[in-house]
């Protein structure tokens, strides 16, 4: 397991650099430089010499290495830069304010999803062609293909038109008045989830489908085990790899489907920060918080990958 | 009665099997129509999706002689339920919602066609070299792919939004780069074991060039799963396209989009208006469907290979 571990952790470190080299990259993108694009926008007038100040500001008069090495050395320090806009503050202040949230959001939407596709998939395996099976068939197939956003809207229309239920306004943060954090959450974390829990589902199905037709099934209740210990404890236990492989991944992707809920929810996250920068074009904070994010990702399939060889030793042998 | 000499038994085994071999070429070999009408037979519901989105993209490129009323006048008085006037009620301003639907259509194909056209024939092109030159250019274009499939994709296509700034090419270009490395990918591990079958062998043993070889002999063998993959990531660029409108970042704001569709009609209105926010999502729905559906019959049916993918 150790070799497993150091061999895997030791891969990610060209992943994390390219991570990084690319998102520099793409930032130097944009044609001409940023202290330009920062002073044409508003009245659009000023002299060569804020030009050339505001450059020096940003650190961009130095040769592109010298800017990668740099950015790099303070990224290790955990400096993400300064923001352009908000009066120079650390972008790292403004990313660990809101990261939490986005944290929250993401964790509560892989629960939603996982609480309903789980036994949604064992039911629709144990009883196929039944009308559990037909529901949570179809409900895949429509969650996988509506987008995030519509999904988001459409919580909102179904809860406030068909319950009269609204989330009470003005964000408030989990530890300041959990109850009113929750309540708020909940919608944004359904639509969120909407799309994992189609997923999970469908996986969840497919993995138990296989393993009821395993020997050591038949095993179990040959020798008397009741049916529920048989399907929970032989078959979900050994279906949970793959779900749980599967739930890893999406964790990923939520942190993409965040910035829109976010936006559509009003919830000030990391998601909605990110918005805000790129109308603002305020680059140094774009990219900090992709960079926070990629990483995040690449760290989180890390552990997935870890947690799988802890829990099957086929894995870590191989 | 004549006896039969084991000669006229020969003679005539032979001649049924020129028959056979005569009738075989007179049955009518598989033609493109013969394909399509087999494939709507085996998969209905792939059938149906295709003529969903046939329609589609026919209603895109006729738009202009559809489109009951031009989608930017204010034709309606505003907020007009669905009614006989206006098929799809009338939004704030009072432009007709189904003449914006059918205008939105023209963006989204548009964006979606040529990222998937562009994007999967690069990652298909950069699969095949990366697989069979192998060695130091496979290991160096696998750790970019591994880097560049850390971002999500509405992340990805934010950034690269910023740096190149708001319009309808740099949303194709922005999927293009979204869209490369999961095609890479696919038809790289499938080069990987083609490269070490029979034919290939074949054809290096005779000489044949590295180019001819990926050409003429690889090439044809990833078609199946070109196809697929241009299937299945155009529902997502599809709705990355839809995401970026909706977000304000994508097309510029006075072109109709069924993203930026909803962005008007999302928050404000969905109370007392909903036909504003539900028909522009139902047409990204429903043509996502399709196209997942569609993606899903033609890989069971053309790759087996790449099922549970």
């Amino acid at each position: 397991m150790r070799q497993y571990a150091l061999k895997r952790i030791a891969l990610i470190i060209p992943t994390v650099l390219l991570v990084t080299i690319i998102v520099f990259t793409v930032m130097r993108l944009l044609p001409g430089d940023p202290a330009l694009v920062i002073l044409s926008e508003g009245d659009a007038s000023f002299t060569q010499e804020e030009l050339e100040d505001l450059r020096r500001q940003l650190g961009t008069d130095r040769p592109i290495v010298v800017q990668y090495v740099d950015w790099i050395g303070g990224l290790v320090q955990g400096d993400l830069g300064t923001s352009i806009w908000r009066s120079g503050q650390p972008v790292s202040k403004l990313v660990g304010d809101r990261i939490f949230r986005t944290l929250e959001l993401a964790v509560l939407a892989i629960l939603i999803a996982v609480l309903f596709a789980v036994p949604l998939g064992v039911i629709s395996a144990i009883k196929p062609d039944s009308v559990i099976d037909y529901f949570s068939r179809v409900i895949a197939l429509v969650g996988i293909s509506i987008p995030t956003f519509f999904a988001g809207l459409l919580v909102v229309l179904v809860l406030s038109r068909g319950f009269g239920w609204l989330p009470p306004l003005g964000y408030e943060d989990l530890w300041d008045n959990p109850w009113k954090n929750l309540q708020q959450m909940f919608l944004p974390a359904l639509a969120l989830g909407f799309y994992d829990m189609a997923f999970i589902a469908r996986v969840t199905r497919s993995s138990m489908m296989e393993i009821i037709r395993e020997d050591y099934m038949r095993t179990a209740r040959a020798k008397g085990l009741g049916e529920r210990i048989v399907l929970v404890r032989h078959g979900l236990k050994n279906a949970v790899l793959p779900i749980l492989t599967i739930s890893g991944w999406q964790f990923g992707r939520l942190f993409g489907g965040t910035v829109i809920i976010e936006s559509i929810f009003k919830v000030p996250g990391i998601g909605t920060l990110l918005i805000e920068t790129v109308f603002q074009r305020d680059f140094p904070t774009i990219q900090a918080i992709i960079i926070v994010i990629a990483v995040s990702i690449v760290i989180i399939n890390l552990l997935v990958d870890l947690l799988y060889g802890l829990l099957d030793p086929r894995i870590r042998y191989a | 009665m004549t006896t039969q000499t084991p000669n006229d038994a020969l003679s005539a085994r032979n001649a049924a099997a020129v028959d056979d071999a005569v009738l075989s070429d007179m049955r009518p070999r598989p033609t493109l129509v013969g394909n399509i009408l087999r494939f709507c037979r085996t998969k209905p519901l792939g059938g149906i999706s295709a003529a969903i989105i046939i329609l589609t993209v026919l209603a895109a490129i006729f738009a202009p002689v559809i489109v009951p009323h031009d989608p930017l006048d204010l034709v309606h008085a505003p907020f007009v339920a669905p009614s006989a006037v206006a098929w799809l009620g009338s939004d704030d301003l009072g432009r007709d919602v189904f003449s914006r639907v059918i205008a939105g259509a023209r963006i989204s194909m548009y964006v979606g066609i040529m990222s998937v056209l562009i994007g999967i024939t690069l990652g298909t092109a950069i699969g095949i070299l990366s697989a069979y030159v192998g060695g130091v250019l496979d290991l160096t274009i696998q750790r970019i792919v591994d880097a560049l499939m850390a971002f999500p994709a509405i992340i990805m296509a934010l950034g690269l939004m910023a740096a190149l700034g708001a319009s309808v090419n740099n949303i194709v270009a922005a999927l293009v780069v979204i869209l490369v490395p999961g095609a890479i990918r696919v038809i790289r591990s499938q080069v990987l074991s083609i490269k070490e079958l029979d034919y290939t062998l074949a054809a290096q043993a005779i000489g044949a060039r590295p180019w001819r070889i990926m050409l003429r002999h690889i090439l044809p063998n990833v078609t199946a799963s070109y196809i697929v993959l241009s299937t299945i990531t155009l529902g997502l660029a599809i709705v990355i396209e839809a995401s970026l409108s909706f977000l304000g970042v994508g097309v510029p704001p006075d072109v109709p989009t069924w993203g930026g569709m909803l962005t008007e009609g999302a928050s404000q209105y969905i109370r007392n208006a909903p036909w504003l926010a539900v028909f522009p999502g139902l047409a990204i729905s429903v043509i996502v469907f399709s196209i997942n559906f569609l993606g899903d019959a033609l890989r069971d049916s053309l790759d087996p290979r790449l099922r549970g993918r």
